[in-house]
């Protein structure tokens, strides 16, 4: 796994690894908590803002379209606390 | 990348530890519970336990919308997946979760429909492009994830979409709460609070457990030092005597919440009379359904849903472990029944489950060494 902080490699092995990391999903679970259970929220930057609502990237660089309908005024640079597609709170600004 | 990077500095964790040490009564033994599956999973991806002093415990709480469904809703996710035609999508973790007898992976590979999404609204986007076709969202989460899927239902209904509807099993944190500071097992001196949730509901709706149940409680983040610091910050309110809510997480979190988020769930959801929590039993008013307006997302009033309720598997202490009552390597089952490729209970399903955390993060060896 790519950019582990420093001391979380620890006692890390692979057979003590669950499976479902290193599947299909190894993108959305490696770095940040889980989101395929849409229970964790990841750290989002805004690349544009478009019909559906804004382009965002996390931590991994991959864009994907966010719903900004229950945050306020969004900008380009911006970042946002999504949750399973949908921005809850701006960082650095509380709703 | 700005509001991570900073929280993972192993310099500053180090320093935050030194503080939990020389703030924690030598004398006293702490036991304190974070409430939220995420919380359990940096805890253990980043080994905080062994930062803390011996008499400062970590006991693991019920937050993980995952390991908290009963089985019986499982079952009856497979038997509406297994409806011709129709399309069934929920969230990843869900396709592993055992019900009485298979799970929705295996009713995928038998031929259902069944499909993994990210997002509700993914869910939605599938519904408009199969119109012929009956789509049904398989909702779960706390506050955190509820909004979506208003927000998700709302946009359904604004658009006329008729094959689309939900399987609501949203569930709300402050009735569990409740049901374990009521319980005579757990001697909690405070908590870990979820800062997430905070962020729609606010850290208003924890103030009952300072006020009611002379318990502190400190709203945390999720990146390390977050934890770490609101250990720091638990520590010296229980050494100072001092009793409140605080707020660590206020980069996201007000006292008030996300007023448009809780607008839309109050539009959409209404609370169950009551629900089945697994290991928990029945707690009134502790989930959501679709309110009057929005009945006809419902898709347990759409089709034929069996509704049975299916007692959880007698080897498995999943209840035990979400309750904090004994520790995920203290299962009978942990590590040679129950392992993440053949999960018995939940809590070995989602990585935000006690027992994966503890499993992914390579502390089988040394825990069960000691016990």
């Amino acid at each position: 796994m790519s950019g582990r902080p420093a001391g979380a490699e620890g006692s890390l092995t692979d057979e003590h690894r669950n499976p479902a990391l290193h599947d299909e999903d190894d993108r959305a679970l490696a770095d940040e908590h889980c989101i395929t259970c849409g229970d964790a929220g990841i750290v989002m930057r805004v690349l544009e803002l478009d019909r559906d609502g804004a382009r965002c990237a996390g931590r991994d660089g991959v864009a994907q379209s966010v719903a900004i309908d229950l945050v306020g005024a969004v900008a380009v640079g911006d970042e946002l606390l999504v949750h399973a597609g949908v921005a809850i709170s701006a960082l650095g600004a509380p709703a | 990348m700005r509001y991570i990077d900073e929280f993972r500095d192993a310099q500053l964790g180090q320093a935050l530890a030194g503080e939990i040490l020389a703030a924690a009564d030598p004398g006293r033994h702490l036991k304190l519970m974070e409430i939220c599956g995420g919380h359990t999973h940096a805890i253990y991806k980043y080994s905080l336990g062994d930062l803390l002093p011996d008499n400062v415990e970590l006991v693991h709480g019920p937050g993980c919308p995952v390991c908290v469904i009963p089985m019986g809703r499982v079952d009856d996710g497979i038997a509406l997946a297994r409806t011709d035609g129709l399309i069934f999508t929920c969230f990843g973790d869900m396709l592993r979760v055992p019900g009485s007898e298979q799970t929705l992976l295996d009713a995928k590979a038998q031929g259902a429909d069944v499909r993994m999404v990210y997002s509700p609204l993914d869910a939605l986007r599938i519904a408009r492009e199969n119109p012929e076709r009956e789509v049904v969202f398989f909702a779960i989460g706390f506050e955190t994830t509820a909004p979506s899927t208003a927000l998700t239902l709302k946009r359904a209904k604004a658009e006329g979409v008729t094959n689309f509807s939900c399987v609501c099993n949203h569930v709300t944190i402050v009735p569990p709460m409740r049901a374990l500071l009521d319980s005579p097992e757990l001697e909690l001196d405070g908590f870990v609070g979820p800062g997430h949730v905070c962020t729609v509901v606010g850290t208003r709706l924890f103030e009952f457990i300072p006020a009611e149940y002379g318990r502190p409680i400190v709203i945390s983040g999720f990146e390390p030092l977050d934890v770490l610091q609101s250990i720091l910050m638990l520590v010296r309110q229980l050494g100072e005597r001092r009793c409140e809510v605080e707020n660590q997480y206020t980069r996201v979190v007000s006292r008030d919440g996300n007023p448009r988020a809780l607008e839309v769930m109050a539009e959409v959801f209404e609370l169950r009379p009551h629900f089945e929590w697994r290991g928990l039993g029945s707690i009134a008013h502790s989930a959501l359904r679709l309110s009057d307006a929005y009945r006809e997302f419902d898709a347990e009033l759409r089709f034929d849903v069996p509704g049975v309720s299916v007692a959880d598997p007698q080897a498995c202490q999943c209840g035990e472990v979400l309750k904090g009552v004994i520790k995920p390597w203290e299962c009978r089952v942990f590590g040679t029944a129950c392992t993440p490729e053949h999960a018995i209970g939940t809590c070995m399903v989602s990585p935000e489950g006690a027992c994966a955390a503890y499993y992914n993060y390579g502390r089988l060896a040394a825990p069960r060494a000691a016990v």
